[in-house]
This record gives structure tokens, sequence and C-alpha cells, in this order.
């Protein structure tokens, strides 16, 4: 296994003590922050050096004389460890002092200190942020009892997997080593190899040899990446996988800290790109198998306190680039005393315009700067002047299209969507200028003329479905504030007034017609709650998907995908005419979401679907998330557009929207729970910039009328090296892009393939991982990856056993499968990773005793049933809805408390008692988490068949289900095709 | 017919307001609402005299009023009563005035007073039909004179800017071309003289040479 190479470095290795302090001292310069030798410059501070020489470029806005002599202490650590947390760099300490001989630690303290206050000014050393950690295990007494302190970290599961490190895997080795007899002091580096190996192998990326050889062995070992030891005991039928230690993303998302590298960066809700560097060559994007993009959420919920700032430029106009129409950001750069400035994104030189001058102090800056959000901020909000508008700001317009066939009656239906319209209708954004308008249909279609002027609405019916006609030229959409009250006459009376319809047909074709040539006009968004298959007119839908037969065939996708044109041709037009359509299915039985929803895909809206819909039951949740829908501030007519610096242009995009040029991304109506992927692909072969910067631009009307323009910049570095991307890579922000390859996949083709293809990319991105490293470090028997994608397997196998890609025909209904799959597509990371690797917690503790401390109480836990103890309570929670599983031998006290008699599958749980209320605590507790849906609650008893199989056991996705793999053979799977070549 | 409303500031043309669906089953619409806008960009310049007036475009008429910096303006069938449409745009200064009056000036983005246009359409749809009461009787009524109210063509209105803009394209070009004359004329007279006079310098050189060449040899 070790090379050649390997001798070349160990007998210029200090054999005396003495002699070995000044090389020893290097590793630990080489993770402290600042460069104590050439080597070690040279190594892994290059890129975070060049990152901070760029640094002082752009930061300039924050107080400079801080900034100029020490831009690096404060950003390293995190540019060194981006993903690690605490937990994590407490552990890199620790293999590298046990495996010394004993007596050697104490020696060793001392060299240490010197020399590392020889080459290095003091107060290098605090700016470890584990600092604190680092000391006690420096002065320790000797070996055994290093490790435990280093367990102390926060979360148990995840820490585990650096014990069989430490323990299993690292001290034998250095036990083994010949070298360790006579060094003693210094540890024996397992990757001999580096230089050789790096020298060879990797001339391109010259500093990951060297950064073992400055970085002390194990440490650096451990700070590029984690393994699991896999099949330690050669030849034993015994997978070797402690399922305990597997990396799980129990705290959820966990955002990469690029901000404190980039602070001028917009705020990572806005967004996240997959690996926080670009590539610095197509050679090294080839090597790197995972998608490289973004994903954007332009109009992500802030936090009180921290809202996007608003500029006005007036008379100015919009300061923006001359040839890439870049808007004005905190990374230009101003020269020529504030007369001009270049853009970032070109670096074409542009005029300042005269009323935006500002001078310039010493350092280049603006003295302005302060008063300047646009120029410190990276997201601001400009007011768009005429320029910028096509027509006057529309206003915010809701059309409800409502299905009232007599599943829709029966349901309850009507009585909720009417109850809650009627209740949203102060709080639609947008007053005095909202217009609304009311179109009901089964197989005609009623419109409903609500002039200002009546005092009834009247219904007019058109029954002539092939040539569709508005009875009325006017007041079919009205303005809110002066047609209210007929607005109100109108809701109040639609629950009986189709109460003894018997009409089961749905003309929803010849409907959204009639909807298209109300609002084209204006635009706005349209809501159609549909309630049945449309089953007359244009658009006619049949029903398929019911012939298991045609799964496995080539024919599979089609059942995914709009069978008639029309409704993609509808599509077109409403986006044509600024209308966004959502969703809202109810049947029980196939209703063709997959049709359906393609008029939300192409529209930028959203699909509902609430499956077999009883009012009894659902009332809470429709009731809730249409409210948000309807109430939650939008943004109109908008279109958005992605900006990037030369070399790197973005490709392909995904999400709900229109594409109406080649980047160009039109959206009728956005809001905050949309999201957007997007592909990058390299121009040219080698990047000549060190930075690439990306600039989102979202220009729309708001709901008071406004038009604005909202910007988000943020910068990445360019690197020459495909470790460097390995660790700035952002997991939640690759799962978010993958899923929606994976859902974009199963339009056009098997679901089968679609999995395969997760899988190829993942095996594909971890065996071009193991060549970086697994030669160098002997980890034959290892399974390796990076630190900051060790959740990335687990996310990859749930996706894999996603609703929308799970098993074959009878594994997920149609419908169910398509509204997940265009659920998908438009969520954001957070919550697609909630929805992924859903919460699993155990209650019934908390029920019986109470907590202080709600939050710390609810831990969550790992998706296996092995974690399932009968005399529980679990409550499972995937963002969209709760399960809660009761134990074979729960308490009949907590049962009768919160359940009483009730056996039905939606009982009310608010009872009047401590343990209700308490169960109540904590379901409003985790609402409050992910306020986008409503989580409705679902009991099941544990062995209650078939539903615990279908709701809880088949979303276990740490287990055995029919068709796929456990989570510990998935890892061993994805280990033995990453190993093999 | 009302077909068209926009309110304007003067000073910057800036649009202040509009009506909502104007333009509805009308092909031409954003070619008028173009015009509008050219003629707020000449009245911003200053090219206006009146602060009332009638312009003729295509089959429409538009008309509007200036008052208080803010022009106030209507696009109708050229069959509808101008003392209707310009009572229409009384109506709508009236209540923009009370209403927006002292934002009037501090207004800095475009369509700020977006939510009047409640108001245009209510009143617009007033005004929709020239034989209700109402509006017979505003017709009848003299208090109102319109009589004097000038009348002239679109091209004219927008042509005044764009004619003097021409007068002084054109004597610019005059000035530098008549440099550029001056600086001809002056290359023709020495290429002239040289004409004139090499044969003559060439023959004495040649004379001066062998002379010279005499004079050395022997």
């Amino acid at each position: 296994m070790q090379p050649m190479g390997n001798d070349k470095p160990i007998p210029g290795r200090p054999t005396s003590p003495f002699s070995a302090a000044p090389p020893v001292s290097s590793p630990f310069l080489s993770s402290g922050p600042v460069v104590g030798s050439e080597k070690t410059a040279a190594t892994p501070l290059l890129t975070p050096f060049s990152s901070g020489t760029q640094a002082t470029g752009y930061r300039m806005p924050a107080p400079p004389p801080t900034r100029f002599n020490g831009p690096f202490t404060p950003t390293q650590p995190p540019s060194f460890h981006p993903t690690q947390d605490a937990a994590t760099y407490q552990q890199t300490q620790a293999p590298r002092f046990p495996p010394p001989s004993q007596p050697a630690t104490p020696l060793r303290g001392p060299p240490v200190a010197n020399s590392v206050g020889s080459f290095q000014p003091q107060p290098q050393v605090p700016t470890f942020r584990m600092s604190p950690p680092h000391p006690p295990a420096v002065q320790s007494p000797p070996g055994s009892n290093i490790p435990p302190p280093h367990f102390l970290g926060p979360r148990p599961g995840p820490q585990s997997p650096f014990q069989t490190l430490s323990a299993s895997q690292a001290s034998p080795h250095f036990r083994a080593s010949p070298y360790i007899a006579q060094q003693g002091v210094i540890p024996p580096p397992p990757i001999g190899p580096p230089l050789g190996v790096g020298s060879r192998e990797q001339m391109p990326f010259p500093h990951i040899g060297q950064q073992h050889v400055g970085g002390g062995p194990m440490q650096g070992l451990v700070e590029e990446f984690q393994s699991l030891s896999v099949g330690s005991i050669p030849g034993s039928l015994d997978s070797g996988i402690d399922a305990k230690s597997l990396p799980r993303p129990l705290d959820g998302d966990e955002e990469p800290r690029i901000l404190e590298s980039y602070p001028l960066n917009c705020h990572l809700r806005f967004l996240r790109l997959t690996t926080h560097t670009v590539p610095s060559s197509q050679s090294l994007l080839a090597r790197w198998h995972l998608p490289l993009g973004a994903v954007v959420t332009p109009l992500a919920e802030v936090p009180e306190g921290e809202e996007v700032p608003i500029v006005n430029f007036g008379t100015a106009g919009v300061v923006r680039c001359r040839r890439c129409r870049t808007y004005i950001n905190p990374y230009v750069t101003f020269t020529d005393a504030g007369r001009k400035w270049r853009c970032n994104l070109c670096s074409l030189l542009n005029d300042v315009p005269a009323e935006y001058y500002c001078a310039l102090d010493a350092t280049g800056r603006r003295l302005d700067i302060d008063q300047r959000p646009e120029l410190s901020k990276g997201s601001v909000e400009f007011v768009a002047p005429t320029e910028y508008m096509v027509r006057p700001p529309m206003p915010p317009s809701y059309f409800f299209l409502i299905d009232v066939s007599v599943a829709a009656v029966q349901s309850g239906l009507l009585e909720v969507v009417a109850t809650t319209i009627k209740s949203c209708l102060d709080g639609l954004p947008g007053s005095p200028r909202t217009q609304i308008g009311f179109l009901t249909f089964d197989s005609t279609l009623h419109f409903h003329n609500l002039k200002s002027s009546l005092s009834q609405p009247q219904m007019m019916v058109v029954a002539d479905l092939d040539d569709v006609f508005l009875p009325l030229p006017d007041d079919l959409l009205v303005n809110l504030s002066d047609s209210r009250h007929v607005v109100d006459a109108f809701l109040d009376s639609l629950p009986s007034m189709f109460q003894n319809s018997a009409n089961v047909e749905s003309a929803s074709g010849p409907a959204l017609k009639a909807a298209f040539m109300v609002m084209s006009q204006l635009g706005g968004k349209l809501l159609v709650f549909q309630s049945t298959l449309p089953s007359l007119g244009i658009g006619r839908l049949r029903l398929r998907g019911d012939d298991p037969r045609v799964y496995g065939t080539d024919k599979e996708h089609t059942l995914r995908i709009p069978e008639d044109p029309f409704y993609k041709q509808m599509a077109a037009e409403f986006t044509k005419h600024q209308i966004a359509v959502d969703i809202f299915a109810f049947s029980e039985k196939y209703s063709d979401i997959a049709s359906l929803g393609s008029l939300a895909k192409y529209t930028g809206g959203q699909v509902y679907h609430y499956p077999a819909f009883q009012a009894a039951t659902h009332h809470e949740k429709l009731r809730y998330e249409l409210a948000r829908d309807l109430r939650r501030e939008t943004a109109w007519e908008a279109v958005m557009r992605i900006r990037c610096g030369k070399g790197v242009r973005f490709t392909t995009y995904h999400g709900h929207f229109m594409l109406r040029s080649t980047d160009l991304l039109a959206l009728p109506a956005v809001d905050c729970d949309k999201s957007f992927a997007m592909q990058l692909s390299l121009e040219d072969t080698l990047m000549t910039t060190q930075t690439v910067y990306f600039q989102v631009a979202l220009l729309y009307t708001s709901s008071s009328g406004e038009r604005r323009i909202r910007v988000h910049t943020a910068a990445a570095p360019v690197v020459t090296d495909l470790s460097e991307m390995y660790r700035q890579a952002d997991t939640g922000a690759i799962v978010s892009v993958l899923s929606r390859l994976a859902v974009e996949n199963t339009l056009s083709h098997k679901l089968e393939d679609a999995r395969q293809l997760m899988q190829l990319k993942l095996v594909k991105s971890l065996k071009e991982y193991r060549t970086l490293y697994a030669v160098q470090h002997r980890l034959g028997g290892r399974f390796i990856f990076p630190d900051s994608l060790k959740f990335l397997p687990l996310y990859i196998l749930s996706l894999c056993k996603s609703a929308a890609l799970r098993g074959g025909y009878a594994d997920v209904l149609l419908d169910e499968r398509c509204a997940t799959g265009y659920s998908m597509m438009i969520l954001p990371i957070t919550r697609m990773l909630k929805l992924l690797y859903p919460g699993l917690y155990r209650i019934d503790e908390i029920l019986t005793k109470g907590t202080d401390n709600l939050d710390e109480s609810l831990k969550p836990l790992a998706l296996t049933s092995q974690c399932l103890d009968a005399r529980g309570l679990y409550i499972y929670d995937d963002g969209f809805s709760f399960v809660i599983w009761l134990g074979r031998m729960l308490s009949p006290d907590i049962v009768n408390s919160i359940l009483g008699v009730d056996l039905s599958s939606f009982p009310d749980l608010s009872r009047d008692n401590n343990i209700s209320r308490r169960m109540m605590r904590i379901l409003k507790a985790l609402r409050e988490k992910n306020r986008s849906s409503y989580q409705l609650c679902r009991i099941i008893r544990q062995d209650e068949q078939p539903r615990e199989g279908f709701l809880l056991l088949n979303n276990l996705i740490e287990d055995q289900t029919p068709g796929s793999s456990t989570f510990v053979d998935w890892i061993l799977q994805i280990y033995r095709q990453s190993q093999s070549s | 017919m009302v077909k068209l409303t926009m309110i304007a500031r003067i000073t910057d043309g800036l649009p202040l307001a509009e009506g909502l669906d104007d333009g509805r089953d009308q092909k031409d619409a954003d070619f008028y609402k173009q015009q509008a806008k050219l003629l707020f960009k000449n009245l911003s310049k200053g090219h206006y005299e009146a602060s009332r007036m009638s312009i003729e475009t295509g089959p429409y008429y538009f008309h509007y009023i200036i008052e208080g910096r803010v022009c106030y303006l209507t696009m109708c069938d050229r069959s509808y009563p101008k003392k209707l449409a310009f009572q229409y745009l009384e109506d709508l200064k009236n209540e923009f005035e009370r209403v927006n009056g002292n934002q009037i000036e501090t207004a800095a983005r475009p369509y700020a007073f977006i939510k009047f246009d409640t108001f245009i359409q209510k009143t617009k749809k007033l005004y929709m039909d020239t034989r209700t009461q109402r509006n017979l009787a505003k017709l009848n009524d003299e208090l109102y004179e319109v009589h004097q109210i000038m009348t002239r063509n679109v091209q004219e209105v927008l042509g005044v800017g764009e004619k003097l803009d021409q007068v002084s394209e054109m004597s610019s070009r005059l000035t530098s071309e008549s440099r550029i004359y001056a600086d001809k004329a002056k290359d023709l007279n020495r290429q002239a003289l040289i004409r004139k006079w090499a044969p003559v310098a060439i023959v004495l050189g040649v004379v001066m040479v062998l002379f010279w060449v005499k004079t050395k040899i022997w």
C-alpha cells in the first residue's frame, strides 16, 4: 500500500526530540491561523490567503484599520473547518496525542509552546475557537483518558465515528508503525507518502500533500474527511458497521459558515451554492460529480430586524453596469477619485452618475458607504423607475375557480373554502386595490356578478363549453373594498348554493379558459379547487395509471407528465398574462395531478394535495394553508435573472417558472415558499479570475403597488483543487438540486433509472474523493467521505425512498407521487431536508413529567423502527404532517388523557388535562418551526395494519422496505461501489 | 367614452397614477400610451402654452389640464363631448388634490399614487354613458366653458420639440461643414501654389547642380 515515496519524508524527520521541535511546530502552525514557515505558507493557507487578499479588496466597507492588519485571523478558522462544529474540532485534536508513547506527551508540551511562540506571536493561539480544549489535551495525563473529554459534544450520534477512528484505526496503526519507536515524539505520519504521491499524482493540487507534512498527519486527515470503519474484521460476514455511529442529520439543516469569510454576501437563506467555490477548469469540474449550482429563495422570510433595505436612486436611475447590466453591489470598486466604478462581474469601467458621485477616502472607500446599503449589504431592494414597467403596477388580484360538483359538496369542501376566504378578506394584501372574483363550475360554468351596486351577487350560467364567452364585460373581477358586501354575501351563500346538486361532471378546461378571459387584462393569482377528474369539454382527462403493467416499462414516465397538451398551452398563456395558478386537489380518486400540476409548474404556482378530503378532518389544514397562500407577502408580475462573472454560466433551471429567454425566469407570482435551483457550467477551460460573483435580481411588483428590484449578491472563490471544493460543499444545496434533478428525471425515465442516477452520482463523487485521499492514508478498509458531505449518503437514500421516487406501482399512489414531486420542485432547502429526513421524537416522558425547555427535551431520533419502544409515544414530523405513534404498552393514562375514547384517526387532541395541554404545546412548538404548511395529526397504534406500515414504517428511512435497503446496507453498497474501480 | 387616463407630474414627467384596466379590448392602446408619455416628456421640457388643451390623434382626442404642476390626461373618442371629458378631468383633479395634494412634490417613485386608480375607475364609469341624466345636465350646463380650449394635432405638438432639435442640429452641422470648407480651401490654395512654381524650381535646381558639377570638375 505504501508507495516508495514513503521513505522520503521519513529520513528527513529528525530523530532527536530537540531537533524535532521546530518541524513539529509547523503542524501546529499550519492549522494555526498565520503562516509560520514558507512550507505552510504555500499550503493550507493557500486558499484562505488568496481569498483573504481578495477580501481586502471588497471588505472595504468594514473598518479598515483592523482589517488590514489581520484580515485572516478571524476568517481563517472557518475557512479551514468550514463545516466542522465545535465537536469535530475537538476531535481533530484527539488523535494527535494519544498515539505517541506515554512519556512523550509531557515532553512534548513545552517545545510546542516554545515553537509556537518563537514562530508566531502568542495571540494567534487564542484565535482557535476551540483553544480551550486544546491545552487540556496537551497537559492531561497520557494516553487513556484523553479521548473522553472529546465526547462531550452535543451530538452523541455523529460523534461515534471519531471514536472508531481514533480507537480502532488510528492507534493500532500508529503502534504498528516501525517509526514510532525511535521517533517517539513525533506522531508518525500514516500518510507517509503524501509528498511523493502528492507530487506525482496530484500535481495540480500541491497543497494536499504539503498540508499533511505541515499539518500533523492525523489532524490533517481528520480535518479533511471522515471515515467509517467498514468490514473491520476481514472475512467476517458481519458488516462491521456500527449502525449507531453513522452520521445522521438530526439537527436538520446546517448552513455552512460562508458569511464569516464573505461578510458582504447575501444571507444564505437567499442564495446557497452547492459548493461555495468555483472550479477553475473544465477538467476539475468533470471530477466534481455532484451538481454545481445554486439554490435561490429570492423572497425568503427574514426574521424581524433583518429586513432587506430599500434604496431609491431617484433621478440618478438604478446604477448598473453598461455592458452586463449588473446592479451596483458591495463588491464593485471605485476608482478615479470616485468618478468611475469597476463592475465586479465583467470588470468594465463605468462612469458614476453625477447624482451618485461621492469622493473616496485614502483607502479607496467611498465616504458615504455607511449611508448606502447597496454598497454594504449583500441584499437590497431598489425602487424601480418607469423604465422597468411596461404598465402601471398591477393590483393584487385573486380569482377563485371552484369545482362545485357533488364530490366537493359532500366532502364539505365548499363550506371550508368559503369560510376561509371570507376570514381572509381583511388580510388580503394590497388593500384598497385588491381585486377578487369567483367562478364556479360543474358541467356548466357559473359566473358571478359582484358589481358593487348590487346587494346580492348575480349568478350567470354558461352551458356552452365548446365556445366559452363572458356573459358580462365587467364586474366578474371586482375591487374588493368596493364590492365587499357583495363578496361577503356570495361567500355566505356559496355552501348552500349547490347543496342539492347531483352533478358529477367537472368542466375544468372550459372553466380555465373562462378564468383566463376574465383575468387576462390584469393578471394575478388563480386558485383552482379541483375535487374530481376534469371530465368535460376541452382538457378532459381520462383515468390512467391504474395499470400496474406499465410500471417498469419505457412508457412508465408518461403517467407522470401531462397527457393533454392543453394544460401546457394554457400555462404558457397564463404566464404571458401574468397569471399564477395554484392547484388545490381534493379527490379521493385519481384526478391526474400530473396534468393539473403542470399549470402550476409553468406559472410559478404551487400544488396542494389533500387526498380524500373530508371537512371534518382536513379543515384545519386547508384553512391554514389557504390562508397562508392568500395572506403571505407575494411578489407579482416578476421576472428573475441570475448573473454571474466571466467564465461561468447558468445553464439549467429547476423549479416552477417559465423560461422567457435563455436565462430570464418569468414568475407571475412568487413568494417566500418558493425556491429555484440552477446549475452552472464553465465556459472557458481556465478561469482567470480569483473570485466569481453571482447576482440574483428579481424585478417585481409588491402588493402595495410598488415596482421593486430585489438584488442578492454573493462571491465565491475560484479554486484549483478538488479537495477544497469538497470542503466547501453544502449538503443542503446539493440535496436540493439533486432531488429536483431526480424528480425531473422521473418525468422522462423510469423511477428505477432516477434512483440509480442519484446513486451513481453519489458513488462517483465518493469514488473521486477516495482517490484523493485513500491511497495516501492507507484507508483501504474504510469508507471515507468529506466532513461537509457526511449526511449526503443518507439524504440520497431518503431521496430514493421519498414518495416521489419510492418503489413502483403499489407503493405510492400516482397522484400522491406527482404531488410530492411538484412540491419538491419548489421547496426551500430547510423544508426539503425536513421532508427527506423527518424528525422523530419520543414524547411520553415529556407528557408525563413536563419540561421547562421544550426545544431541548425534543430530541430527534434516528429513523428506524429500532428506536420505537412499545412503551413510548412518538411523534413523526415531516414538515407536512404529523404521525403520532402509540406503543402497544404505552401507559393507558397517557392514552386516556390525550385521546379519551376517540378512535378516529384524526382525533381532537385538546382536552382539559395537563398531559393533553403539554401535548398541544409540543405540537405547537413543532408547527412553529415550519409555518409554511399545517401539520395535521394522525394517530396510529402499534401493529395497526396496514396503516402503520403505510404512514410510518415505510417512512422510516433507515429500515428495510420492499425493494430498498437499510441504511447500513446502503452505506456498504455505496462503499463497495466507490471502492471498485 | 374614456379610453385612457393618466396623471403625471409636469416638472419631470413622472407618472403618478393611471387608470386600471385602461386599454382593454384595444389593440393600439400601447401606441397611444407611448404617445401620451411623449407628450408628458414634452410638457416637462416646457413646450407648453395652455393649461387646457385638446390634441387630436388618430380616431381619438387627448384632453389634458395642467394644474398645480400635475397634468391630468385622458383619451376619448372623437365623438365624446369635450365638455364631459374636461368635467371628468376636473373631477379627477379635485379628488387627487384633496387626497394627495401635499405629497405630489415629494413623490420619488413612479406611480406613487397608484391607489388613486380605484377612484379613476369609479369616476370613469360615471362618465361612460353620455346619455345619463347626470351627464346630459352637465352638457347643458353653460357655466363651464370649453370653447376657447385650443385644439391642435398631435404631430404638431410632439413636433415642436423635434423641429427645434432639427434646427439646432442643422446649424451645428453647418458650422462644422464650413470649418471643413475653410480647411479644404487652404489646402487647395497651397496645392495650386506648388503646381505653379514646382517646374521653375526644378529647372533652377538642375541648372544649379550643373553649375556646381561644372565648378567641381573643372
